[in-house]
This record gives structure tokens, C-alpha cells and sequence, in this order.
């Protein structure tokens, strides 16, 4: 569209003197519509003082351009690249505006802008979905183990409680005694040596009758018994708390796989022990750079299929958990060997994969194995491996570099 | 005859919190960390 403009005598820009049909057709109007109007009435998206500021710029000699958007006489918007100029018509000066319609680009630009913000919050929501989906995992494990790490605490809970109710009755018969002695020693300066004697008789009778002796050594054994339940107990719900938080889900920190392994081992305990051993073989390795929480999960993960391989086995003897920890070329590595059922040639293949179980509905996710797959290749950029053998057993072998690796959406 | 009771348990803190519970109960107490401890007892 060409339009030209006069310049008022005032020096300000005047009605159009001229358009081309172009600028007719995209417009709606007719020339003489458009003749004696000023550009600005047809324009929308800048306002009045914007346009003088323009328009001052452009009588001062200098090229202007922007973008413009044209309001056509049937309403429609009409996106251009404007151009303007002062320009010399015979002894005339006029300013001449070229606009160039770029509608259709505009829209497009939209158009994909749009796409841009909907591909980036689902991206957010598939992101979201996967947090969400490695917490529901975590949570079921640790409803799995809700059972054992209750029976876990309950059984020191159990005997310190029997023997905080001891060290109270003992309490009360060290008063007694401690008190017999206070009377004693008030008594002592006026009693005969005769009394004294008869006195500490009656002391020691006392004592051998509450057996003072016994009571002071299991007194000491009782105290070191509480204190170990304590630290049990302790134990267990620090671990707990460290598996279960979901704070700080992404934050790479120094990380010690043995001690991982350890807290692992301890919240496993109740669903191993009764029907395996475990044999552990742990390195000296260095520390890693990883998402604690998330490597803790993949632990406790495996550990529990190991258990759980064993169980499926029904062996007459108890199976046989070795786990151990080594370096290997700027990697850890973690292997974790059960004896148990082990997996059947066809479905070694699909292990990782999402929603793949071989255990009954109701039992198990499917979801374990995909996850650890995913904590450990796309999240941390290391590997994890399976041998098996039916029958004979199963081998997971966890690989994590020493330093953080980039995250890659990539297998290999 | 003393009337006895046989604690069997695996851990022994659990034991020795049920041998001071029952002491001066009259009972004859045993104790066993398993359960064949507890049938070479009951032998």
C-alpha cells in the first residue's frame, strides 16, 4: 500500500492526497474515501502521542519504520512493515508511507508462539507427571516395607518400654535402701558399738532381700539395652525420613553409595531377613556426585526384587543377597546378586520397560525397574545392567559416574 | 512342682526385658534365641 501524505502548514503531517489501488482493495475503501482522511485514523496499534513522535522524526528528515497495523473498513486487522519518508514533489513536499503487508507472517508467528507455549507447559505437566510418578513408586516401597520397618521399631519400642517400668520399681528400692542409710548415719554418734553392729546387719539383710548387687549390674545392663533400642530406633526413622523426602528432588550433592546401600539394607532388613542372608562386600569408593534421594530409591528398589526373588524361590534353606561396591573408570559400581527365581529368557528384554510385571495384579507397579532405569541413565548419565539366569539367580549391576554427567535423554 | 515359662525370641534385649519382668513371679524362667535352642530346652 502507498500512501502520500500532505504536510500542514504548521509543519505537521496532513490529509492523503494520494493511495494507490492497493491500498484501496486491502482497505475496504474507496479512493476518494481515503483521500482527505490522515493516515492515523486508519491505523490502530499506535496511539496519538507515539504517531506525533513519529511523525516529528520523519519532518525532521530522517526514514522511519515500524510495524503498523492497518484497521480495514470491514473490521479486519492488516499486520505491515511501514516505511516513510519526506519526499520531493516538484516544489511540494510530502511524506511518502510504503506498507508492506505482512499479515499472513504475522499470524503464523502467532500461530506458533501459541504451539511454542502449549508444547512448553505440557513439556511442564509430562515433567511434572514424571516427579510425581517416581514419588508414587517411592511411596509404594515404602508401603511395602510399612510392615517390617513398623515391626523393626516395635520390637526396641517393646523392651525399652518393659524396662523403663523396671528401672522405675528398682528406683523405688534404691530410695528405700539410700534412705536406710541416711537414718543410719543420723543414729550413728549416739549409738553403742552393739547397736552399730545390729544396725549394719539390718542394712545388709536389706540389701540381699531387694539383691542390691544384681540390681545395680542389670541396672547397667538394662540402660545399655535402651540405649541400643534408642539408636535402633533412631536409626530407622532417619532413614525413613531421608528415603521419604521430597524436598531438594534434583539437587546433585555429594553422595556416599555405601552408606546409601547401608540405609537401604536397614529399611529392607524385616522383608530379608527371615529368608535370606546378605553378604556385603562394600569397597572403598569414592564419593559421587548424585541426587541422594533418588539413588537411595534405586537401591532399596533392587534389593527388594532381590528379596523378593528369593521368596518367589521357596528355597528349603535361606537365599543369599551379595552386594558389593567397587570403582571402575570414573564409575562406581554396584552390584547387587540374588540366588532367587531369577527371569525367564522371554521377559529379560522388557524389564525396564514401563508397567511391565510378571507379579499378579494388585501386586507390584510395573514401575520400579522403568524408574530405576530412568534415575540412572537419563538422570544421572550411568548405567544399569541385568544378567539372569532362570532358576539360578539375578544380577543387577549399577554403574554411576564420579562426576555429574550432563542429563541426556539418550540410552547409550 | 514351680510352674515355668520358655521365652523364645530372636533378639535377646527382648529376653532379658521379659526375664527381669517376670522375676519374683514364681515362675522358673528359660530362655531361648531360636527355635531349636527352644526345643533342646523343651528336651
Amino acid at each position: 500500500m502507498i500512501f502520500v501524505s500532505g504536510i500542514t502548514e504548521d509543519g505537521k503531517p496532513g490529509p492523503i492526497i494520494e493511495v494507490n489501488d492497493t491500498a484501496c482493495r486491502m482497505l475496504g475503501y474507496k479512493r476518494k474515501e481515503l483521500l482527505s482522511r490522515r493516515l492515523s485514523e486508519l491505523v490502530e496499534n499506535i496511539a496519538a502521542d507515539n504517531m506525533a513522535n513519529l511523525a516529528g522524526r520523519l519532518l525532521n528528515g530522517e526514514d522511519v519504520s515500524c510495524e503498523m497495523v492497518f484497521s480495514a473498513k470491514s473490521g479486519e486487522r492488516i499486520y505491515t512493515d511501514t516505511r516513510a519518508r519526506i519526499f520531493e514533489y516538484g516544489s511540494l513536499k510530502v511524506i511518502l508511507t510504503v506498507a508492506r503487508d505482512i499479515t499472513k507472517q504475522k499470524l503464523t508467528e502467532k500461530k506458533l508462539t501459541e504451539k511454542n507455549d502449549q508444547l512448553t507447559k505440557t513439556l511442564r505437566k509430562l515433567e511434572h507427571a514424571r516427579e510425581q510418578l517416581i514419588y508414587s513408586e517411592k511411596m509404594a516401597c515404602i508401603g511395602q516395607l510399612a510392615a517390617g520397618v513398623a515391626h523393626e521399631i516395635n520390637n526396641p519400642l517393646g523392651f525399652i518400654c518393659s524396662n523403663m517400668e523396671i528401672t522405675r520399681k528398682n528406683f523405688g528400692d534404691f530410695r528405700e535402701i539410700l534412705s536406710a542409710y541416711r537414718d543410719f548415719a543420723l543414729l550413728v554418734p549416739d549409738l553403742s558399738a552393739e547397736d552399730i553392729i545390729e544396725k549394719i546387719r539390718r542394712l545388709k539383710a536389706l540389701e540381699s532381700e531387694k539383691d542390691l548387687d544384681f540390681m545395680l549390674k542389670d541396672q547397667g545392663d538394662m540402660f545399655d539395652d535402651i540405649e541400643d533400642g534408642l539408636e535402633r530406633i533412631s536409626e530407622i526413622v532417619t532413614g525413613l525420613r531421608a528415603f521419604a523426602r521430597q524436598g531438594l528432588e534434583n539437587v546433585f550433592e555429594e553422595y556416599d553409595l555405601n552408606k546409601g546401600m547401608h540405609n537401604a539394607l536397614l529399611l529392607a532388613r524385616n522383608d530379608i531377613k527371615y529368608h535370606a542372608d546378605v553378604k556385603l562386600d562394600l569397597g572403598e569408593i569414592p564419593l559421587i556426585q548424585a541426587i541422594s534421594s533418588r539413588i537411595d530409591q534405586v537401591l532399596l528398589n533392587i534389593i527388594l526384587n532381590a528379596s523378593s526373588a528369593i521368596k518367589e524361590k521357596k528355597m528349603e534353606k535361606p537365599g543369599l543377597i551379595t552386594i558389593t561396591t567397587d570403582t571402575e573408570n570414573g564409575f562406581v559400581k554396584c552390584r547387587i546378586e540374588d540366588n532367587g527365581i531369577g527371569i525367564e529368557k522371554k521377559n529379560i528384554g522388557k524389564i525396564f520397560d514401563p508397567f511391565f510385571t510378571t507379579k499378579p495384579p494388585g501386586q507390584g507397579t510395573g514401575l520400579g525397574l522403568s524408574i530405576a532405569y530412568d534415575i540412572v541413565v537419563n538422570q544421572h548419565g550411568g548405567q544399569i545392567l541385568v544378567e539372569s539366569m532362570p532358576m539360578m539367580g539375578t544380577c543387577f549391576t549399577i554403574l554411576l559416574p564420579v562426576d555429574r554427567q550432563p542429563e541426556t535423554g539418550d540410552p547409550k | 512342682m514351680k510352674k515355668s515359662i520358655l521365652f523364645v525370641d530372636d533378639e535377646r534385649p527382648i529376653l532379658a526385658s521379659l526375664r527381669r519382668a517376670f522375676a519374683g513371679s514364681g515362675f522358673e524362667i528359660s530362655l531361648a534365641e531360636s527355635g531349636e535352642e527352644a526345643l533342646s530346652i523343651l528336651a
